[in-house]
C-alpha cells in the first residue's frame, strides 16, 4: 500500500474515524486537509451527529448560526453550554437558546446555563422549539435564572412522545418553573430540582410537578431534588419504579409510606438528611424502610451537621449495599452486623473508629472508609474475611501499607479519586 | 456446546493457514457467514487479507472471546471493571503497531467485519488526529495539500466560531 493510506481508506471507515475526532477539531482543522476531507465534511451527516457550542464572547454567535443552517439538520446530539461572560450585551444572552430552531432532529440536547441571571430567556418563545422535536429521547436542562415559567401541562413538553430521559434543574429567585406533562409516556428517568434562591409565596410549577409525576406511570427512577418534604404517599402508583432520590426541602427524616409496599420492583432508595435527627423521627424512618420488601441498595447520606443517633436502630435485613456517608457517626450501628445480605458497605466521611472484636461483616466484598481519621483499616481486616476491594483516602492508604505486607492475589486497595482531588 | 471445540481451517491470500476455534473464527461475520454457507469443514479462503495481518486479527478475536467468557464467570460487580482494565491494558499493547500495518488492520476488520477491531483501531486513528493542526496532520499522514490558498481562506471561514 502507499504512503497516503489514510484518503485511501473506504469512505465509510474513514467517516468513522473522523467522526471520532473531538468536535471542535472536527469541524476546524478536518475540513482543511484536503478536498477530499472539505467533500466528507460537507456531505456527511454522520460526521455532525453530534456538536459542542460553548456560548461565550469569544464566539461568534452568527458564524455559529450560519454554521448551524449548514449543518444543523444532522444534529442528533447537541451540547450548549453558556458560559458565565456570556453577558447580557451578548447576541449569545438573547438568542443562545434560540439556535434551537436550527436543530430541529434531536435526540439528546443538554443546556448548562452558567450565566446566573444573565440569560434572557424568552420562555415561551425559546422553549417552545421543544414542541417540534418528536425525536428527542434525552433532555438535560440545568439553569440559573431570575425567573422563568415555562408551559403547562400541554405545553411545550406535551409531544415529546419519545422523551426518555428528563433532567431540569434550576434555581430561580422568583415563583416560577418548568412545567412538567404527564404525556410523557415514554419517560423512564427523571431528575427534578427547583431551588429557589428568594422568597416564594406561590409555587406552581413545584405543586405541578409533583401531581403529575405520580401518572407517567412509565417511569423507573425518579429524583425529586428540594421539591418535597416527604416521600409522596402516591408515588405507589408508579409500579415500574426500580429507583428514588430524595433531597428534602426541609430539615428531618422522610418517612416511607406503606403504601409504597406496592412497588413491587422497587429496590435501590437514597435519602440526604441536612439535620441531626431525633430518636423518634430516626426509628420511625428505619422502621418504615421495611414497607420495601425489595429494597436492596439504600444511601443515606448527610451534611456533616446531620449526626447520626447512637442509640439502636434496625435497618431491613435484605439489604446488600449500603451507604451511611457524612453522618458523623462515630460508633458502629450494631443493626451493620445483622445484614446478612450485606456485600458492600460505605462509610466514606464519618467518625468511625474500628470494627469492635467480636463483630463481623462475614459477607462483605466492597468497603469504602475514606476520611475516617480513627479507622485503622488493619485491625479491621479480620472481621471481614470475604472483602476484596477497599477504598480509602491517600493519608489512610499510606498508613495502612505500612502496617499490612502480605494480601490476597485477589485483592484491590483503592485509592478514593474524588476525595484526593478534594483535599 | 458441540460446536466449541471445531477447528476451522482459514487459508490468507499469500497461502498461510491458521486453525483455530470455529468460536474466534465467527467473530468475523464474514467468516460465520461463509462457514454457514460451506460448513466448518471446508477451508475457508480469504484472498483480501496477509497472513501477518489476519494473524493480528486472529490474536484479537481469541483476546475477545477469552474477555467474553470471562465476563460470563464474574460473580461481582467491580471484577467487571478489572476485566475492563486487564482487555484495555492488553488492547494498548496490541495497538504498538506501525501506521502502515494500523491502515492493513482497518481494511481486513473492515473486510472481515469485526465490529469490534474495527471501532479499536478507528479510535486509534481519531487519537493519532486529535491535537494536531491541519498541516501536522498533512505531515503526520502524507496527505497531499490540494487546496489553493484562496480555497483555504474560503473553507476557514466557512468553519471557524471564534473571532480572530
Amino acid at each position: 500500500m502507499n504512503r497516503s493510506t489514510l484518503s485511501l481508506l473506504p469512505e465509510e471507515v474513514l467517516l468513522q474515524v473522523l467522526s471520532l475526532v473531538p468536535f471542535n477539531e472536527r469541524r476546524t482543522s478536518i475540513p482543511l486537509v484536503c478536498k477530499q476531507f472539505r467533500g466528507l465534511a460537507r456531505g456527511s451527516s454522520t460526521l455532525w451527529s453530534n456538536c459542542t457550542i460553548c456560548a461565550r464572547p469569544c464566539k461568534s454567535y452568527f458564524r455559529v448560526m450560519r454554521w448551524l443552517s449548514n449543518h444543523g439538520s444532522a444534529v442528533k446530539d447537541l451540547d450548549l453550554i453558556i458560559f458565565e461572560d456570556a453577558g447580557p450585551q451578548q447576541a449569545w444572552a438573547r438568542g443562545a437558546v434560540g439556535l434551537l430552531a436550527l436543530t430541529p432532529n434531536l435526540q439528546k440536547l443538554s443546556i448548562n446555563d452558567g450565566s446566573q441571571d444573565v440569560l434572557f430567556f424568552r420562555a415561551e418563545y425559546d422553549f417552545g422549539c421543544l414542541r417540534d422535536m418528536q425525536h428527542l429521547r434525552s433532555l438535560s436542562l440545568i439553569l440559573g435564572l431570575s425567573s422563568l415559567e415555562v408551559g403547562t401541562e400541554t405545553e411545550p413538553l406535551r409531544y415529546l412522545t419519545a422523551l426518555e430521559h428528563l433532567d431540569l434543574r434550576i434555581s430561580l429567585s422568583e415563583a416560577g418553573g418548568f412545567y412538567i406533562s404527564p404525556h410523557l409516556t415514554a419517560l423512564q428517568q427523571l431528575t427534578y430540582m427547583c431551588l429557589y434562591r428568594g422568597r416564594c409565596g406561590r409555587v406552581p410549577a413545584r405543586t405541578n410537578v409533583l401531581e403529575v409525576v405520580t401518572r407517567i406511570r412509565s417511569l423507573r427512577h425518579l429524583k425529586l431534588i428540594h421539591l418535597v418534604d416527604h416521600v409522596p404517599e402516591r408515588l405507589s402508583s408508579l409500579q415500574q419504579l426500580r429507583s428514588f432520590e430524595i433531597d428534602p426541602d426541609r430539615q428531618g427524616v422522610c418517612m416511607i409510606p406503606p403504601a409504597l409496599s406496592k412497588c413491587s420492583l422497587l429496590s435501590d432508595v437514597a435519602f440526604y438528611c441536612m439535620s441531626k435527627p431525633g430518636k423518634a423521627d430516626w426509628q420511625e424512618f428505619c422502621q418504615s424502610l421495611h414497607a420495601l420488601k425489595g429494597l436492596q441498595h439504600l444511601t443515606i447520606a448527610g451534611t456533616r451537621l446531620s449526626q447520626l443517633p447512637a442509640f439502636d436502630w434496625k435497618l431491613p435485613g435484605q439489604i446488600e449495599s449500603l451507604q451511611l456517608r457524612r453522618l458523623d457517626m462515630a460508633t458502629w450501628p450494631a443493626t451493620v452486623f445483622n445484614l446478612d445480605c450485606l456485600s458492600a458497605l460505605d462509610v466514606g466521611e464519618d467518625k468511625l473508629s474500628s470494627i469492635p472484636v467480636g463483630l463481623h461483616l462475614k459477607h462483605l466484598r466492597i468497603m469504602r472508609i475514606s476520611e475516617n481519621p480513627q479507622l485503622d483499616p488493619s485491625t479491621s481486616l479480620t472481621a471481614m474475611p470475604q472483602l476484596q476491594r477497599l477504598v480509602m483516602c491517600e493519608r489512610q492508604h499510606s498508613l495502612f501499607s505500612k502496617s499490612v505486607s502480605v494480601l490476597p492475589d485477589s485483592f484491590r486497595l483503592e485509592i478514593d479519586p474524588c476525595l484526593c482531588n478534594y483535599l | 456446546m458441540a460446536g466449541k471445540a471445531v477447528e476451522v481451517k482459514l487459508y490468507s491470500c499469500d497461502g498461510e493457514d491458521f486453525r483455530v476455534p470455529s468460536t474466534v473464527a465467527s467473530r468475523s461475520e464474514t467468516v460465520k457467514n461463509m462457514l454457514e454457507d460451506t460448513g466448518e469443514e471446508d477451508a475457508v479462503p480469504l484472498p483480501n487479507v496477509h497472513g501477518r495481518t489476519l494473524s493480528l486479527v486472529l490474536d484479537f478475536c481469541k483476546r475477545l472471546v477469552q474477555y467474553e467468557k470471562d465476563l460470563q464467570d464474574i460473580t461481582e460487580d467491580f471484577q467487571h471493571g478489572q476485566l475492563d482494565d486487564e482487555f484495555n491494558a492488553w488492547k494498548q499493547d496490541f495497538l504498538d503497531i506501525d501506521q502502515a500495518v494500523l491502515y492493513e488492520l482497518i481494511m481486513a476488520a473492515n473486510f472481515l467485519n469485526v465490529a469490534e477491531l474495527l471501532d479499536l483501531c478507528c479510535k486509534e486513528v481519531a487519537r493519532l488526529i486529535k491535537g494536531k493542526s491541519p498541516e501536522e496532520i498533512r505531515a503526520y499522514f502524507h496527505i497531499k495539500n490540494d487546496f489553493t490558498p484562496q480555497e483555504e481562506e474560503e473553507v476557514r471561514r466557512e468553519n471557524q466560531w471564534a473571532f480572530e
